[in-house]
């Protein structure tokens, strides 16, 4: 195995070394443009450089080294001569991988190291820089892993077309954009689940790898375990490619449905939602688009009152232009807050209570001054750090940015020098003024969006309490401290009052306004100060029923002149696309409960199209979720479920939509079952095919098609039936196939122990 | 009871619609020095890829050193040497490096046999395997190939673009293995004369099929060549038992049959011959006129030299 | 005149007959004297470039017709002549030896005499001694 490994080395050598050069071309190139830009960097904007290089460069080597290690091997003589020596194929195979593996490592991780470390060890930018840094990193380069093994199942799979070879790329595809889309924003906290399922997808793809290379690509032998390896990325593909091409087939049907006037275009249709008025009362608002109005104003078509039915207090507005800021007398939504789960995306897959990121820059920076002070909050430290930014004029003239320097650290009980450390530090960071993209600000500060000037004080919300950072003057003030043993969760608009959201319960304060910044009035073209409301005084508070704090996001309003608080949850994935209301006491206790579906588009001004979706959708998981829907409804006595709800509510659409769901069930399980039958599977996993095909849908039925490289059909002479040729008996009659058609001239002198032997 | 290190039983392998092997049951006993003949593309190659293992056959099985081909061991891999059509070795490495590469993988390695067919091809230890001639290449081949003492050697058309000397060596490489006993060869070829000198059983696969199956002796004798003179032009000829191979020499008819018998004589007289004379046939003539055309033919000189006469 | 194998591949005639016919010529022209040691089987096949399995094949064919015999661990010998074949046999063998010649002489237009000149000439000059035969 060792003479294996080396010759594996020896020949990967010049593309291993040419591809660690092109790393690290890329990675120096990247971070000395990177040292020109001090001026831009959010915060360490260094480190976002290596991470781009490796979220690319990983990828495309592992590729190209799986290639290379196969792509020449793969030709007759070759592959005879690799595999024929006193190795198993196992150990051939696992000495290649790792010898593969080996290369791809040296030649991403190491540069990668060397840009980390650099970063971490001052390089341009005196940031904080965490070890957690690393974790994206290692993340994607695990993650490129994957892209190894489905370049030597391209080149080594015999799949039934050249094109299904590329099937298994799809995975890792999907892969490293899921890292990207995760690691970009939520960089340092990659949980270990996270890194448990790459493991796990590049493991899946290397058992499929080491199946198809042991049996030189081809279908017959391969390993149980390697087909259900190499079934999970085809199905993905599949799975993926039946979604574009509903995408693609809705498109083209909305495209030629609007060209050909055959309904209206989805903006032009009526739509349906569900709100409270300032009574309590449960609406259901229909509304359309105003024809020809360029603003995209809606007109109300229907108003029915959930909660008096016989009411006619609304009649008057069906056809009158809806507003929300000219207001009509009788319609007046309720004023709800809204409480959202969290800016991150894929926040769902992190640890509970990990900070959103481990820095954060607070602040905006001055653009080309001659020097500027740059804020970032690290969540490692509970600190927030000041950077000195300063530049110079190089010959030419032009400002030239010096590497920033470190200059203060901020604590909850104020400033100190570079040389110190303050004694407390902060909780996680919620929502922060300076930071242009946090929604949890703008959803606290709605007033935010009105500041343009560069703000010197930043009001920044954290865990454990609300504080305005005044750097001009050196002064860190606490607004607002929670009770002992509460966390806010974030803080909100109600109506003109100020809501601050803790975990079980949520207070309502009067607005007091602090002067954040600046903005320019446009009509006396001054710069006048502009403000944000923070809490002031107490008014009232409320816990959160546990009913609704099972929710991550939903919305709360107070119905006035009645002790009582209105909650609205979803409509969304939670609660089955239905609007859920629960009406409470100020002291917590629950008044009622209504579930109401989110008509949305009305069943029939919907298109058809909508239910052919259920072509695709795989049909055990769906019917499993609505049973499951349905039993828990039961069991909490909400009863019926929302598919109950759906069917009576849209009965012919839903009608449709299980007819497609359970034929398309049908027909895959026995088209499945046809292919198994006619290629001669033996009974177990004909079953086997018969039922993942009716459980999973068209994708698993495809993935069945493209699993294997198809045997050809013959006509069997016994029964007439086509037959494949690689079945010893014929599936249909148990006819053994014909031999090679005898004309005398044949000259076999068989020993008779030979003779023995094949018959037993 | 003969000990056979090579056995299948009806294998076969398709390549989409087309048979590559049909059935293929054969036995190679051991000692023996197995020759396996046929034209291009009459699947000598698959059936040997199959046998190793490195080609799932569609339909049967295949044994080799008792151990099922499609599960060979390493163990089992190690005793048996393979030589590929094109004489593969890595392009890159020199020799004395294939030689190292190759002894890492095998269990046991004999250098002396090694330097010594490197040696008598006249290899020079450290020249690279790519600037190597055909033949050179073909000598470093089957120095990897002994050097590791296999029982079983299988060559694939070995003497394919090899220069006379090379060839001579490479005959006499396998005759110097089978001086053991219970070495086996199983190879397979186009050059008849070598297959004279060093087999002494002989397979035949026509479109992959396999039609004789036996020792070279046997087969000599059970291919007889009649010349069948006629008073006038040589009439077509009725079908009769065995015929493999006709044609038309002047006034002869020239007649190959396989499995003559004591009416084979009587048959050809009734076709109204005038004369009917046995004569011997060679080696190569015979696999010749075995895996022609079965149909009666002119010679292709006579054929062409007349083209003028005709026009 | 030394003995010397030859043998041809292509031929009509297998290797291990023509081995067996230019041995047996060889001890009758007595250019293989009584005695004398012949190769090993393994000597002679490489030699030849051919399979043991032929060599000995021959050997075998030419102990059983009485040409040589073999010596236990010393090697093969010429044997000394002894026939194996009946009268009538050994009659009609030369028969067909003589049909052969006298048909070529005759197409080539010798005479009687001078046929039987040249049949003495040769016998003269293969057999010395006038041993012609002994039984």
């Amino acid at each position: 195995m060792k003479s294996l490994f080396w010759k594996e080395l020896r020949q990967l050598a010049p593309w291993g070394a040419l591809l660690f050069a092109a790393m690290s071309a890329l990675m120096a190139g990247s971070l000395y443009s990177e040292s020109e830009k001090y001026y831009y960097s959010l915060y360490s904007q260094a480190w976002f450089q290596v991470w781009l290089v490796i979220v690319f460069g990983a990828p495309c080597t592992a590729f190209v080294i799986g290639v290379l290690q196969t792509v020449l091997e793969v030709r007759r003589d070759q592959w005879a001569f690799l595999l024929h020596r006193g190795l198993s194929p196992t150990q051939i195979f696992l000495t290649k991988a790792g010898a593969g593996l080996a290369v791809y490592t040296a030649a991403t991780l190491v540069p990668t190291s060397i840009g980390f470390t650099w970063c971490a060890w001052g390089g341009i930018e005196r940031n904080p820089l965490s070890w957690y840094h690393a974790l994206p990193l290692l993340a994607s380069f695990l993650a490129s892993m994957a892209f190894y093994f489905a370049a030597i199942l391209a080149v080594v799979w015999k799949g039934p077309w050249y094109l299904s070879r590329l099937l298994p790329l799809v995975a890792p595809v999907l892969m490293v954009v899921g890292a990207v889309a995760y690691a970009s924003d939520v960089t340092e906290y990659v949980p270990a689940r996270i890194f448990a399922a790459i493991i796990l997808a590049v493991g899946v793809l290397g058992v499929a790898t080491w199946g198809v290379f042991v049996r030189s690509g081809e279908a017959e032998g391969r390993s149980r375990a390697a087909n259900i390896c190499l079934g999970i990325p085809v199905f993905v593909a599949m799975f993926g490619g039946c979604l574009c091409l509903f995408a693609v087939a809705a498109a083209a049907y909305e495209l030629l449905a609007a060209r050909w006037h055959l309904h209206q275009p989805w903006y032009a249709r009526p739509y349906t939602g569900v709100t409270v008025d300032r009574d309590g009362h449960i609406l259901q608002v229909t509304t359309v688009p105003i024809r020809d109005s360029r603003r995209g104003a809606r007109q109300f078509q229907r108003i029915d009152d959930l909660d008096e039915p016989q009411s006619t207090r609304y009649a008057p507005l069906v056809g009158q232009e809806m507003s929300t800021t000219n207001s009509v007398p009788a319609w007046d939504p309720l004023p709800m807050a809204h409480v959202r789960e969290s800016s991150q995306p894929f926040a769902f897959l992190k640890r509970s209570g990990s900070p959103p990121r481990i820095l954060e820059q607070i602040g905006g920076r001055a653009m080309m001054q001659k020097s500027s002070l740059t804020w970032v909050y690290s969540s490692a430290d509970g600190w927030i750090y000041g950077y000195l930014q300063e530049y110079e004029t190089r010959d030419d003239g032009r400002m030239r940015p010096i590497p920033p320097r470190l200059v203060e650290v901020v604590g909850p009980d104020g400033f100190v020098s570079a040389s110190q450390r303050p004694p407390r530090r902060f909780g996680k960071l919620l929502a922060n003024t300076g930071y242009r993209h946090d929604r949890l600000a703008y959803d606290a500060w709605p007033e935010l969006s009105r500041v343009s000037g560069v703000a010197a004080r930043y009001c920044l919300l954290f865990e454990d309490g609300l504080f305005v950072i005044d750097a001009p003057a050196h002064a860190v003030r606490r607004l607002l401290v929670p009770p002992a043993g509460r966390k806010i969760r974030c803080l909100t608009k109600l109506g003109d009052a100020v809501a601050v959201v803790y975990d079980d319960s949520i207070s309502v304060h009067t607005a007091m306004p602090i002067i954040i910044g600046t903005r320019q009035d446009r009509e006396t073209a001054t710069t006048v100060d502009e403000s944000i409301d923070v809490p002031g005084d107490l008014q009232y508070s409320f816990p959160i029923p546990p009913e609704v704090a099972q929710f991550g996001s939903f919305s709360f309003g107070r119905v006035p002149g009645r002790d009582a608080m209105m909650f609205q949850i979803g409509p969304d994935l939670s609660t089955f696309n239905s609007n859920r209301f629960i009406e409470t006491r100020l002291d917590g206790t629950i008044v009622r409960s209504r579930d109401v579906l989110n008509p949305g588009i009305p069943t029939e001004e919907a298109p058809p199209i909508l239910s052919a979706m259920a072509i695709f959708a795989p049909p055990a998981p769906v019917l499993a979720t609505a049973a499951f829907d349905e039993f828990r409804q039961v069991v909490r006595g909400t009863a019926p479920g929302a598919c109950a709800r759906l069917f009576r509510r849209m009965p012919t659409q839903m009608s449709l939509v299980a007819a497609i769901l359970i034929g398309s069930a049908l027909f895959c399980g026995w088209s499945a079952g046809r292919t198994a039958r006619r290629y001669g599977f033996d009974v177990r996993t004909r079953r086997a095919w018969q039922w993942t095909a009716a459980a999973l849908g068209p994708a698993a039925l495809l993935t069945l098609w493209f699993l294997r490289d198809w045997p050809a059909l013959e006509k069997c002479l016994a029964c007439s039936n086509r037959r494949p040729v690689d079945r010893e008996l014929c599936p249909h009659c148990g006819a053994p196939a014909a031999p090679p058609r005898s004309d005398g001239t044949e000259i076999i002198i068989s020993e008779p122990a030979h003779k023995v032997a094949a018959l037993a | 009871m003969t000990d056979f290190v090579i056995r299948s039983q009806n294998l076969t392998r398709y390549f989409g619609r087309k048979c590559a092997v049909d059935q293929v049951t054969l036995s190679v006993p051991r000692g023996s020095v197995f020759a396996v003949l046929g034209r291009n593309g009459s699947g000598k190659t698959t059936l040997i890829r199959m046998l190793l293992g490195l080609l799932s056959p569609s339909r049967g099985t295949g044994e080799v050193l008792g151990c099922s081909s499609a599960a060979l061991t390493a163990a089992v891999r190690s005793r048996i040497g393979y030589m590929t059509e094109s004489h593969f070795v890595y392009g890159w490495m020199r020799v004395r490096e294939c030689a190292a590469f190759q002894a890492g993988c095998f269990p046991r390695w004999n250098a002396k046999v090694f330097n010594s067919v490197v040696d008598y091809f006249g290899l020079d230890a450290e020249a690279k395997a790519k600037n190597l001639s055909r033949g050179e290449r073909a000598g470093l081949s089957l120095a990897l190939m002994l050097a590791p003492e296999p029982e079983l050697l299988v060559l694939d058309d070995p003497a394919l673009g090899l220069d006379p000397v090379a060839r001579r060596a490479l005959v006499e490489a396998m005759l110097a293995v089978t001086a053991d006993k219970d070495r086996t060869i199983l190879f397979s070829s186009h050059l008849l004369d070598d297959v004279e000198r060093v087999a002494d059983h002989v397979a035949i696969l026509d479109r992959s099929a396999l039609r004789v199956h036996c020792a070279v002796d046997d087969f000599r004798d059970r291919i007889g060549r009649w010349i069948l003179t006629y008073a006038d032009h040589p009439p077509v000829l009725p079908p009769i038992r065995g015929l493999i191979y006709t044609s038309v020499i002047d006034q002869a008819l020239h007649v190959t049959i396989a499995n003559p018998d004591e009416r084979t004589q009587a048959e050809l007289e009734a076709t109204g011959a005038a004369t009917v004379s046995r004569t011997q046939l060679s080696l190569d003539q015979a696999v010749i006129d075995y895996l022609s055309d079965r149909r009666q033919r002119t010679s292709l000189l006579t054929a062409v030299a007349q083209e003028p006469t005709l026009a | 005149m030394a003995f010397d194998l030859n043998i041809s591949t292509g031929s009509s005639v297998p290797i291990f007959r023509q081995i067996v016919d230019q041995v047996r010529c060889a001890a009758a022209h007595g250019s293989l004297a009584v005695g004398d040691r012949l190769p090993s089987v393994r000597a002679l096949a490489e030699r030849l470039v051919v399979n043991h399995n032929t060599v000995a094949k021959a050997y075998n064919d030419l102990i059983r017709d009485g040409v040589i015999e073999s010596r236990h661990g010393l090697g093969v010998f010429v044997a000394k002549r002894r026939s194996i074949f009946t009268k009538a046999e050994r009659t009609r063998r030369l028969d067909a030896a003589l049909d052969a010649f006298l048909s070529e002489a005759l197409v080539l237009e010798f005479s009687n005499e001078e046929i039987q000149l040249a049949l003495e000439r040769k016998l003269q000059a293969a057999l010395p001694s006038g041993a012609a035969s002994h039984d």
